[in-house]
């Protein structure tokens, strides 16, 4: 902790920059904190209860100094606004925080998270400083990765549709999902466009389907898997499901996986007919 | 808003399977929409009913539910002028070739028929008048390649009066056809009717030539297009050179001859052959011992500079920089030919261990009395004169296995050239020609591939070569299927002649993706229309000839060089050039800049703006855009619209389906 401490205080205090965003603790809840000088950088703290992917809020400090404290996994959408070019590198401090994994705020038993469960990148694959994790490395579970979802793929089509149709059903629409995902950061989302309309506003089953389809796929080659929207969602829509079959499908389709390096071209950049498209029984089925 | 809709019989060929009459009654009772039908809508009488009605019935916008827009879209758009409306007001609901050419079902036809013509009405309520862009043109022609392609290019535009500027890579322009001794089928001597032209381009005021000169940088639209020429630094004075030879025969460093693929030699400071245009030497840096002196020790005054003491024109200048040039040209032609196939992958023949076996090209520059055995038929390995040749064809062509699926066209042929030359060389040497087909279909190729077999006793062998060994005195053992007699064959030879075939040059995925012309899975150009236009690209103002387009012979290429000439001329003789208006367009208030549109667009047609608020956005360069509509599908906010075709009126297109 100290060591994270004093790189935000050097850091503000050297003017690197304006603000460090990290977390802290307020009545034995983990928030994010925005600290501005040098004297409020002593509440700053990183443990297994800091879940948040805190570069969701550069969306508010685009063109700003900042720092930001980020986890392996956190610090992939880094490198996904730098390919989408919404940040500029110099103007960023990534302090990176070794971690082997936080917890799982949903279930009772406060086991870890199920997005550490794979987990590949203890250290981010991008950063400026890194904080060295104390105590015991855990590492995370072996096997295959997409193994929840091979086996829901092997369920029937009508079973699957109900799946999603009874998830759907529940959905309010409070865009929860897209506030906190980092990657969704259009100036005007898709679903608030009404000239033309291309997704219905009202909570009805068709309107919900077309909603979760679209953020699924504006996130196919771009979800890093923070975890964020299903942590988010207040009905409890299982939305890394979606998420992890497009993730799965990028894999296995263009061998492309998100926010890996800052200075690839992300994945819609990146075709070419020649070398991406494998045709196999899969896809004419 | 008043619409027309005009539905046409097109004789039988609509209205046998459409109800013409019910497809107008339906329409008719859409609001606004007023509706007639007629035999033939595209002729004249037709059109003028057209012209009455919009004026008549103050339209203001109209449908032609007709055949395919490819066909006669140009034509109503000019109607639509004729009648006062702007011409992008029309739309065409295409109901021959996507109803009753395909259809049989009357009922469900003519339904089909009035979805389509419905779906155009839809689009058509949200039609914009558009108005194409005015550019002026920039009548400077710039030719890439100085092959015999690009020579002839570069002098029938020239001799209709316009500038031309050629770019080539090699110290002379010339091309492969300054390396062959004779020509099929004349047998005309290569050196003899193409050193005229090289000449002739040289010497025209219109022609401005570049040598060991590359494109690096193209930009820009038809009419308007920005090159930036690397002029690499020749190390010789092109003013101050007479081109007196003094130079390279004082030289003492030699190196193999790129030009004589090898045979021979050449010396550090060289003109690639004696015909060379500009006839000026450029110094070799890499081999030369004052550049590699300078490279070990940069503060020494250098080794060897003889060629400067020598130079009586004082023309060697080893402080050359390279030179680069901004110019604007109107037109760009694309001639940058091709390059053998590389043999050495073709283990059975020996993988290019075996000193005497030859390329075809190799084997030009033998036959040739300029050449490094002065026309004389030696083999490489010991000089001795090769009395029996093995020629084995298709080496890299038609052989998927090897990546090369097509004919190279032209190797049947001038394996036969060659098999004859051998043969006047050395009248009593032995020919023989291993071949899968023959392939002569030209002016007098027949005749002339004959004439090789029964008057030149060239023996031919219908099969493939499955191996070549060396045997212990020297000799080339080739093993071989003569599938016509059934026989296996071997043949001691003293030389053979692989007949390579004719692979694209390596540059052109790079050339072609800064032109933002396209390639084939060959690599070689694309033509906008295999039939139609095939000295045109998809770009417009980008023209194609020669062998990079395919492989073809002299003839071909001459006369597809003669064909992207007289499209640039044709371009030329226009003042000003309108733009198609149909183009994206940014809504940069909610464009979020993240530069998807940038990454897929082929023709660099999107830009940076920066906003008030500091923020970057995408904006679309109207002269480069072609309209394709890839950025529009990029997009994740649908920020990017096409003109004429924008997400609200697909949508409402498809809503008016319900
Ligand atoms: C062994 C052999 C024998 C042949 N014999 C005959 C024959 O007898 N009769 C016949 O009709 N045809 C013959 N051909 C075919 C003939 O070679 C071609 O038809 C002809 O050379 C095509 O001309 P071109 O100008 O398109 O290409 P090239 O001759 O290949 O010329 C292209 C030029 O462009 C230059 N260039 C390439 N890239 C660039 C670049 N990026 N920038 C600037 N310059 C560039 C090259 O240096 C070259 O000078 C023969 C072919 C071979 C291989
Ligand atoms: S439509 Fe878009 S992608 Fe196509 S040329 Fe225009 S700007 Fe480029
Ligand atoms: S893809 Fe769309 S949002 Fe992204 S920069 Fe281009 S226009 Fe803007």
């Amino acid at each position: 902790m100290k060591e994270l401490i004093d790189k935000a205080k050097e850091l503000l205090k050297e003017k690197k920059v304006e603000t460090v965003i990290g977390y802290r603790e307020i009545r034995g809840c983990v928030v994010p904190a925005y600290v501005d000088s040098p004297c409020d950088a002593d509440c700053l703290i990183f443990d297994k209860r800091c879940v948040y992917n805190l570069a969701n809020y550069l969306k508010w400090f685009k063109n700003k100094n900042v720092a930001l404290v980020l986890k392996g996994c956190d610090a992939k959408s880094i490198n996904v606004w730098l390919q989408e070019f919404q940040i500029k590198r110099e103007n960023i401090f990534i302090i990176g925080v070794e971690c082997y994994g936080v917890m799982n705020e949903k279930s009772a038993d406060a086991g870890l998270s199920d997005k550490c469960g794979h987990c590949e990148a203890h250290v981010p694959n991008i950063y400026d400083a890194v904080i060295k994790h104390q105590g015991d490395k855990k590492e995370s579970v072996q096997g295959e990765p997409f193994k929840d979802i091979q086996e829901f793929e092997k369920l029937p089509h009508d079973e699957r549709w109900d799946f999603w149709k009874k998830q759907f059903e529940k959905c309010i629409k409070c865009y929860a999902c897209r506030e906190i995902c980092p990657m969704c950061y259009c100036k005007e989302c898709i679903v608030e466009r009404n000239i033309p309309q291309w997704i219905m506003s009202s909570p009805s089953v068709k309107g919900n389907f077309e909603w979760n389809m679209v953020r699924a796929f504006h996130l196919a080659g771009r979800c890093v898997e923070c975890g964020e929207c299903e942590r988010a969602c207040p009905v409890n829509i299982p939305l890394m499901k979606l998420n992890k079959k497009l993730i799965k499908e990028m894999k296995e389709l263009f061998d492309y996986s998100a926010g890996q390096k800052e200075d690839v071209k992300s994945a819609i950049d990146d075709f070419y007919p020649e070398k991406d498209i494998k045709i196999d029984d899969k896809m004419i089925r | 808003m008043k619409i027309g809709v005009f539905v046409c019989h097109c004789g039988t060929n609509i209205s046998a399977v459409i109800d013409v009459q019910k497809v107008v009654n339906d329409l008719a009772k859409m609001p606004g929409v007023f509706a007639m039908d007629y035999k033939f809508m595209c002729s004249d009488p037709g059109q003028n009913m057209i012209i009455s009605e919009i004026k008549q019935k103050k339209l203001d916008a109209v449908i032609v539910a007709a055949c395919s827009p490819c066909l006669h879209e140009l034509t109503f758009r000019n109607t639509l002028i004729r009648g006062g409306l702007n011409p992008y007001m029309l739309e065409i609901a295409n109901i021959r070739e996507q109803d009753s050419w395909v259809h049989t079902d009357r009922d469900k036809a003519t339904e089909k028929a009035v979805r389509l013509a419905k779906m155009a009405v839809a689009k058509a309520k949200r039609n914009q008048p558009l108005f194409p862009q005015e550019v002026s043109v920039e009548k400077s022609c710039l030719v890439i390649g100085g092959g015999i392609a690009g020579i002839q290019a570069a002098i029938d535009i020239s001799s209709a009066g316009y500038q031309t500027v050629i770019v080539e890579k090699e110290p002379s322009i010339g091309g492969k056809m300054a390396m062959f001794d004779k020509t099929f089928p004349t047998l005309d001597c290569s050196a003899c009717i193409l050193t005229p032209k090289m000449v002739q381009a040289s010497q025209s005021k219109k022609v401005k030539i570049y040598t060991y000169s590359e494109v690096e940088e193209i930009g820009g639209y038809v009419g308007n297009f920005n090159a930036r020429i690397r002029v690499k630094a020749r190390s010789v004075n092109m003013e101050k050179c007479t081109g007196c030879g003094i130079c390279w025969q004082k030289c003492p460093v030699k190196v193999n001859s790129e030009f004589e693929q090898n045979l021979g030699p050449r010396k550090a400071v060289y003109v690639p052959f004696a015909q060379a245009v500009p006839n000026v030497p450029v110094i070799d840096c890499v081999n030369c011992t004052y550049y590699r002196s300078k490279r070990q020790n940069p503060e020494s005054k250098g080794l060897c500079r003889i060629c400067e003491k020598f130079c009586p024109a004082g023309a060697i200048e080893f402080d050359q920089k390279d030179k680069i040039i901004e110019e604007k040209f109107g037109a760009v032609i694309v001639a940058t030919g091709f390059s053998a196939f590389d043999h050495k992958v073709y283990g059975e023949y020996g993988a290019g261990r075996y000193k005497d076996v030859v390329t075809a090209l190799q084997f030009e520059r033998l036959l040739n009395s300029s050449g490094p055995t002065q026309g004389k038929i030696l083999r490489p390995s010991d000089s001795k004169e090769a009395r029996t040749i093995v020629f084995v064809q298709c080496v890299g062509s038609r052989d998927e296995s090897k990546g090369v699926p097509y004919c190279s066209r032209v190797c049947c042929m001038y394996t036969a050239k060659q098999a004859l030359l051998l043969k006047e060389h050395i009248p009593d040497a032995n020919a023989y020609v291993f071949y899968i087909d023959i392939r002569a279909a030209g002016k007098n190729y027949e005749e002339f591939i004959e004439r090789v077999q029964d008057e030149y006793g060239v023996l031919y062998l219908r099969g493939r070569v499955s191996k070549i060994y060396r045997t212990g005195d020297g000799a080339l053992l080739v093993r071989g299927a003569d599938t016509l007699s059934g026989t296996q064959v071997e043949i001691s030879a003293d030389m053979v002649v692989l007949a390579t075939g004719l692979v694209s040059n390596p540059e052109t995925v790079k050339l072609g993706q800064m032109i933002g012309i396209p390639y084939d899975k060959n690599r070689f150009f694309t033509e906008s229309h295999p039939k139609l236009a095939p000295a045109e690209t998809q770009t417009a103002g980008v023209f194609i000839c020669g062998a990079c387009q395919f492989p073809k012979d002299i003839p071909d290429s001459v006369a597809q060089a003669g064909a992207a000439a007289s499209k640039v001329l044709g371009l030329f003789s226009q003042e000003h050039l309108m733009l198609e208006p149909v183009l994206a367009c940014v809504n940069q208030k909610i464009c979020n800049g993240c530069f998807h549109c940038r990454a897929v667009c082929p023709y660099n047609a999107i830009d940076e703006e920066i906003l008030k608020d500091k923020s970057v956005v995408a904006r679309v360069i109207e002269s480069k855009c072609h309209g394709c509509g890839n950025c529009i599908s990029a997009c994740p906010v649908s920020a990017v619209d096409l003109k004429g075709y924008t997400n609200e009126q697909i949508l409402e297109q498809l809503q008016s389906l319900r």
